[in-house]
């Protein structure tokens, strides 16, 4: 993914059961994953057809996204926004029990679906499952972030969430 | 012609860069790799390394909801392997084939911990099990929450 060129339509197929497309997804300051770009279109075949799974978020204390990107530029200091990214029609697996367990039984990382920081982005027809999303011990959980932490303009959301995950406040 | 006329007609701007390429990418089990046509898409399936027998130590007449309703080590599964298996802690592990009670939360992939020559541990997801509902239902309730 981490070659895959702005402006480019990606097309998943369906999964099954027990075998997702998995993905490093992006945390700051952790090497490797891949991150969102402008224009990037990533289509799904439905709800729970396609199943994308992060995996390998092995740094301690961290927020990791199935989907995100470095909300700002280092040099020179600026915003790194993002335009025209849609994101449809999959299921996102933030999966915290198949992170690496690096401090006691629990993997001390946080893990959520999708972070963007842009304009003219665009969901519809997205499961999230929280049930996954939201837990740790240790130093982590003071650092939770949101699962879905979403900034900016003409944002356009049709979301759906699944039944448990009521009640988390979003 | 009038100006407001002319403006109406005038072919609504595209508010995005039109997107330049598209790439697919599914699950293939004969191993091509694919160039990311329709026709030949990209393998985005798991590269898996040799797979090994393993038997793991848990009851398995618990049902899903034992599982969901319990907490701190209950959630800690040994697997034992009929030999050494090399793996390391961090290693991702695609645990299949259970057809028990509790398959639903064994079958997956997993991260390891605990290893050593001939055994590790993974930590199991309590969560319930996602409900079954027909695929027409489903399509009609995904915008539910705008």
């Amino acid at each position: 993914m981490s070659a895959i060129p702005a402006d480019t339509q990606v097309h998943l197929g369906p999964t099954v059961a027990g075998n997702p497309f998995l993905t490093r997804g992006h945390a700051n300051g952790v090497a490797g994953g891949w991150q969102l770009k402008s224009g990037l279109m990533i289509v799904g075949s439905g709800i729970d057809v396609t199943t994308l799974q992060l995996v390998g978020a092995a740094t301690a204390d961290t927020q990791y996204y199935a989907m995100g990107h470095a909300l700002k530029f280092t040099s020179p200091a600026s915003a790194n926004l993002l335009d025209g990214v849609e994101i449809s029609d999959l299921t996102i697996d933030c999966a915290l029990h198949a992170q690496p367990v690096t401090v006691g039984k629990y993997a001390p990382v946080a893990c959520g679906a999708i972070r963007l920081l842009g304009s003219h982005g665009r969901w519809k027809g997205l499961s999230v499952d929280l049930a996954n999303a939201f837990e740790a011990s240790g130093p982590s959980r003071r650092q939770f972030g949101p699962f879905l932490d979403l900034c900016g303009a003409a944002l356009t959301f049709l979301l759906a969430l699944p039944p448990w995950s009521s009640g988390l406040g979003w | 012609m009038s100006l407001m006329d002319a403006l109406m007609l005038e072919e609504p701007t595209p508010p995005t860069t039109p997107t330049a390429r598209e790439i697919f990418i599914a699950l293939r089990r004969e191993g091509a790799r694919g160039s990311g046509t329709i026709n030949d898409p990209y393998d985005g399936s798991t590269r898996l390394a040799d797979p090994y027998h393993a038997g793991t130590l848990f009851d398995a007449s618990r049902s899903l909801l034992d599982f969901a309703m319990s907490s701190g080590d209950a959630r800690e599964v040994v697997a034992t392997t009929d030999g050494d298996h090399g793996f390391s802690d961090g290693d991702l592990v695609r645990l299949s084939g259970d057809t028990g009670n509790a398959a639903a939360i064994y079958n997956g992939v997993f991260a390891i911990y605990g290893v050593t020559g001939n055994t590790f541990k993974v930590q199991i997801a309590v969560t319930r099990a996602r409900p079954v509902r027909p695929a027409h239902r489903r399509a009609r309730e995904t915008p539910a929450v705008r």
